[in-house]
This record gives C-alpha cells, sequence and structure tokens, in this order.
C-alpha cells in the first residue's frame, strides 16, 4: 500500500502537470495512491484532506463550481525572486534563528517552513540565542497563542478558565478578535459572550482552553470589521478606567530627544521645541506614568500635569532622605 | 521521545525543500533536515517516498529523480512539472510577518511588503497585524540591519551606545555574535573592546553603528555570552517594600522574598548586575520600595533621586 505521503506528492504533482482542469473522477483513477475498492464518500473524505494539505503547503489549488473541476493557480504556487539587500537578508535570517529558539514565539513550524521556502540558512552555526517574547512559562504562552490565534483567524469561539488579577477564577466564553504581546506577555482581545463586552485577557491567567471545534470551516461569528489590536496596545501609564484619563505633557532633552520617537511608539504628538522634543500624550494611571519617566530616564522631564510634577519632585526628595 | 510527524506535517516541509532540490546537485541530508526542523533520518525516509512519486504514467522519466546516498541527497535530473519553489501559504506568510514585526518591520515597512507579496500571493500583511501584534522592538531598523549582518560576517562595529541610566553616549568597537530579544527589548551579544569582556547591548540604546571593514576571529564561547539573563553569581540587594505594596516577581528578575516584618513590610532579595539598573528600578517606586544594602545599592539610589529631582527642577 502507497505511504499517504506519496500520495499527496502525487497528488500535488498531478495538479503542477495538468495542463487543464481536472475533475475529482480523473484523480481518483490517474493519481497513485487512491485505493481502487475505497467508496465515494471515503475517496471524498481522503480527497479533501489532501487538497486541505496542499494548500497548508503553499499550492494554490482552484475549485470551477460549473465544470466541478480543480486546477492550479501556478502564479500563485510558485514563487517569484525577490531582491533583498545583504543587511535585509542578513536581519531576516538573524531573527528568524532567534525566534525559532524562542518557546513564547506561536509560529514555530509555519516560520521555519517559510524560512526554509526562502532559502533562508537560519541554523548554521550559531550562538545560541535564549530568546524569549513572553518571559512567563514561555512554552506555554507560545502554545496557548498558537491555539488562539487560530481560532481568531478561522472565527471560532473559545472557551477557558480565567483568574483575575484579584485571583478569582471564572469560566469565559469568548469570540477572540486578536492578540497582542506587550512588556514579556501576550494577551487576547475578544467578545465576552456573557457579558457582551469586548474585553482584554492575560494569557498567561488561562487554563483548560477549549477552541470550538464543531463546523470546522464555518466561522462563529464575525469581527467587526474596523477591529484594530493595536488600538489595545497602549503605553504602561495609559491603562485605567477611561474617566481618570489626563493629559501629559513630557520634554526630551536634547541629549536623548533621538529616543523620543520610539519611546513614544506612536501614542500622543510629537514636536520639536528647539533642540528638545516635547511629548503630549494621554495617561490614566500617575503611578505609572512616574515610573515610565524615572525608569526610561534620565533625559525626559514631566511638565503637566504641573502637580503631579511637584508631587513628583517632592517624593524624590524623599527618597533621597530615606537613602541618606 | 520526539512526537511522530503527521501525514501532513511530513507532506509540508518536503514542499518546502523542493527548492534546495537543484538538478545534479549533492546535498548533505544533515543540512535540510536542519532547514525543516526534522531528523536526517525522518527527513530520508520522506525523500525516498518522494523519489516514489511521480506524474502518470509513473515511468522512470516521470519520477522524482532523487537517492538517497549514504549521508547526502543526490537530485539527479529535472524535477517532474515542477517550475521551482513553492509560494508561502497563508499560516506561513502569516508567521513571517509576525516575527519580522516582532523585530521592528512593520506591515508599512518596504521590506514586509516587498518579501511578502514575493513569497504570497494576495497576501495582506496589514490584515494579519489588525489581529496580531508582536510588535515591540524599539530600535532603529538600521542599526539592528548592520549587526545582524555582522552577525553573520564577523565584522567588527562601531557604535555609539548610551549607557543604561545615563545621557551621555560611548563609542566602542564590538564583535557581535546574536542577537536576541527578551521581553520587551532586542540585545545584541558581543564580545566589547572597550571593557575586554563580554558584554550584551539593548539595541534601543544604541544610537548609531557602522560596520567596519575588519573581521574578527571567533573567540571561545562563554557563560558571560550565553545571551540569557542569569542571576548566577550576581550581587544581591535586599529591599524592603512598603506594607500593602506586593513583590511581583516577573518585575525582579531571580529575586525572592526572604522575609516579612511586624508592620507588613516585605523583605526581597534582588539580584543586580549594576547599580544604575538597580537604583533606577528602585526609585521608579518612589519611596514604596527601598534599598536596605548593600551600600553601594543605597547610594546608587540616593544619588541618582538627588540628581532627578534636580532635573526636574
Amino acid at each position: 500500500m502507497i505511504d499517504a505521503v506519496e500520495r499527496i506528492f502525487n497528488l500535488a504533482l498531478h495538479f503542477i502537470h495538468a495542463s487543464r482542469p481536472v475533475t475529482a473522477e480523473e484523480i481518483r483513477s490517474e493519481v497513485a495512491g487512491y485505493p481502487s475498492d475505497q467508496d465515494d464518500l471515503a475517496f471524498a473524505r481522503m480527497f479533501e484532506r489532501d487538497k486541505d494539505d496542499l494548500r497548508l503547503a503553499g499550492l494554490a489549488i482552484l475549485f470551477d463550481e460549473e465544470y466541478q473541476s480543480y486546477s492550479l493557480d501556478r502564479t500563485a504556487t510558485f514563487a517569484v525572486h525577490v531582491d533583498l539587500s545583504d543587511e535585509e537578508a542578513a536581519s531576516i535570517r538573524v531573527a528568524g534563528s532567534a525566534l525559532l529558539e524562542d518557546p513564547s514565539f506561536p509560529f514555530e513550524t509555519d516560520l521555519r517552513l517559510a524560512l526554509a521556502k526562502m532559502a533562508a540558512e537560519t541554523d548554521t552555526e550559531r550562538w545560541p540565542s535564549a530568546s524569549r517574547l513572553a518571559d512567563e512559562n514561555p512554552e506555554s504562552q507560545g502554545t496557548v497563542v498558537s491555539t488562539l490565534s487560530r481560532a481568531a483567524e478561522t472565527r471560532k469561539r473559545v472557551s477557558f478558565d480565567y483568574t483575575n488579577s484579584s485571583g478569582r477564577s471564572a469560566p469565559h466564553g469568548i469570540e477572540p478578535f486578536g492578540l497582542f504581546l506587550h512588556d514579556g506577555r501576550w494577551y487576547l482581545v475578544g467578545r465576552d459572550t456573557s457579558l457582551d463586552e469586548i474585553r482584554t485577557y492575560t494569557v498567561d491567567r488561562m487554563t483548560s482552553i477549549v477552541a470550538h471545534s464543531r463546523a470546522p470551516k464555518t466561522p462563529d461569528f464575525e469581527r467587526p470589521a474596523d477591529f484594530d489590536v493595536a488600538s489595545f496596545v497602549r503605553q504602561s501609564f495609559q491603562y485605567g478606567p477611561a474617566e481618570t484619563e489626563f493629559e501629559t505633557e513630557m520634554r526630551f532633552s536634547p541629549a536623548s530627544a533621538w529616543r523620543a520617537v520610539p519611546l513614544a511608539a506612536g501614542h500622543g504628538t510629537l514636536r520639536q521645541d528647539g533642540d528638545e522634543v516635547v511629548w503630549v500624550v494621554p495617561a490614566r494611571s500617575r503611578t505609572e506614568l512616574i515610573r515610565f519617566i524615572v525608569e526610561n530616564g534620565p533625559g525626559i522631564r514631566l511638565v503637566r500635569p504641573a502637580d503631579l510634577a511637584r508631587d513628583l519632585s517632592t517624593r524624590l526628595r524623599e527618597v533621597e532622605a530615606l537613602h541618606g | 521521545m520526539a512526537r511522530k510527524a503527521s501525514t501532513s506535517e511530513r507532506a509540508r516541509r518536503t514542499i518546502a525543500l523542493l527548492g534546495h532540490l537543484k538538478p545534479d546537485t549533492r546535498i548533505p541530508l544533515e543540512d535540510l533536515a536542519r532547514l525543516v526542523g526534522t531528523s536526517a533520518s525522518d527527513l530520508a525516509q520522506d525523500l525516498t517516498a518522494l523519489s516514489m512519486c511521480g506524474v502518470w504514467p509513473y515511468d522512470p522519466y516521470a519520477l522524482f529523480p532523487v537517492v538517497i546516498e549514504g549521508s547526502d541527497v543526490v537530485v539527479f535530473g529535472d524535477m517532474p512539472a515542477l517550475r521551482g519553489p513553492v509560494r508561502l501559504s497563508a499560516s506561513e506568510a502569516s508567521a513571517l510577518a509576525t516575527a519580522l514585526q516582532a523585530v521592528g518591520f512593520d506591515a508599512a515597512d518596504p521590506l514586509t511588503s516587498r518579501l511578502l507579496a514575493a513569497a504570497s500571493a494576495g497576501f495582506d500583511a496589514a490584515s494579519v497585524e489588525n489581529s496580531l501584534r508582536s510588535m515591540i522592538a524599539t530600535h532603529d531598523r538600521g542599526v539592528y540591519e548592520t549587526l545582524a549582518k555582522a552577525v553573520e560576517d564577523h565584522v567588527v562595529v562601531a557604535i555609539e551606545h548610551m549607557r543604561p541610566g545615563g545621557e551621555e553616549s560611548t563609542t566602542r568597537e564590538i564583535e557581535p555574535v546574536a542577537l536576541f530579544t527578551e521581553r520587551s527589548a532586542w540585545y545584541v551579544t558581543a564580545w566589547c573592546r572597550l571593557s575586554g569582556s563580554w558584554r550584551t547591548f539593548r539595541v534601543d540604546r544604541i544610537r548609531s553603528s557602522v560596520a567596519t571593514n575588519e573581521r574578527f576571529a571567533a573567540r571561545a564561547r562563554s557563560s558571560d555570552a550565553s545571551g540569557a539573563f542569569t542571576a548566577e553569581g550576581l550581587p544581591l540587594a535586599r529591599l524592603r517594600f512598603s506594607p500593602g505594596v506586593p513583590f511581583i516577581p516577573r518585575e525582579w528578575p531571580g529575586g525572592r522574598v526572604v522575609e516579612q516584618e511586624t508592620d507588613g513590610s516585605l523583605i526581597a532579595e534582588v539580584p543586580y548586575a549594576g547599580t544604575p539598573w538597580i537604583a533606577r528600578r528602585i526609585l521608579a517606586r518612589v519611596g514604596v520600595v527601598e534599598a536596605v544594602g548593600p551600600p553601594e545599592v543605597r547610594t546608587a539610589v540616593r544619588d541618582l533621586a538627588e540628581r532627578t529631582a534636580r532635573e526636574l527642577g
């Protein structure tokens, strides 16, 4: 009996070689590997699985409803050359190597195959990189994000038990819209079906995650058309109740002005004022704002709110006295 | 024991290698196996299966001209029907886009759009980015590219580096050996010619990087250059957390609570590699965390508090 992998290769070659669209019956009789004594339903299931595997491998298989026939979109299937500078190619290889070793990167297999197709030699003798996008339970976060990402992509509901920051645990049913990485943690954004609210959940606080598997090719929900997970990614001082929001102004000194763009990360507005850069941005947490300024200093000065700037100054003097 | 690959996985990894199987070549099996993350023996089994495949009527000229000879894969003719490497599937393109995002190339970056347009037909990186955000890099992409190229070519790089906790920058020559990410930043592991030691530099604190023409010889690996942050062998700072202030382990890597005082304060021991780092973390809690010792940490916190207050005016 022919190995299943042989059958899939033969099917791939048949699609590639065919000069015209082919029907399932032609495939059944001409492609080596489909048992001759197989009933119609079993063949249909096997053929469906094989096509899914080939699509997963990158083959663009088209189906013509009218003629009930299949063909390969050659332009969409075969790679075209892309010019990369030496630096760009090196960046992809080096970053790829680092992330392939990172257990919290959720798409290890897909990334490895992508790099292999691009002839990007990622595993030549390299220094161990010890990369970790997520710092807590990286293996577990990587696995869970892979599951949740697949559910978000196919619009399938998920359920899990969630322990909140107060230590309370409860089951949740979610329509997963998107995921983001922030400060060493993966987060899920989705609609909580029992609350009918869009909420953000820390992936590392989830247990017993189940992605609904009934009717895998039929979506359970639609994601809002204007959804963009980036709008949920904020600076640490921008999390908190909306009613606590205030506007803050910080100034980067001339020596630190070059850090303004990366540190602002697209939040708020930046403008040049002489040799300094002024950053105006909404905030919700005074404590986290102070922490941000001190941890990323020196060279960042809080201007507004003025009372917070005065308070910070007073408290710094108290810290100085405490350690005197 | 390694998990047995599914039929789907075996097919995918072999198809991913088709572009490497060029006519009249001999390729070490190990090299190909490493590319797709499998063992040489498993890949040999898949390529043997491939050698039995072809197109109707399955005569010798219509089969894959691949044979395993010892530890090599030998391709002795043209591939039947194939036109070259297969493009990325949607999930592969999505994984690549996520990896590129993590290193600072977002969907709008010319590299991402050029690469993914060529690698995968109809793939929309911006759409993926709307539902998956792995962007953590705050470094200059030019700095990263120079370092990545230097890692591969073993070339000395001159960097302008802003030291942690200071606005002053130093120019130094480094021999970069690896780039890695930890939590929210990328780091480069390098032999620093200025300090004469292995050092780890945060890439977003490198203001500029220029590759020199000088190649460096490989140095013996050292645990100092592992790339991973380790608490082993580091001095410990003793910190007091005010009553009601929790000790959050991930904010103090390698640290632990060692006692609780009668007023509810927690005493924790936290390893530190340099006083600027630990002093800044303590100061950022503005008064709710106190450095109990050693004296060098207390002094560093005091001096930093004084300097920061003065800057604020």
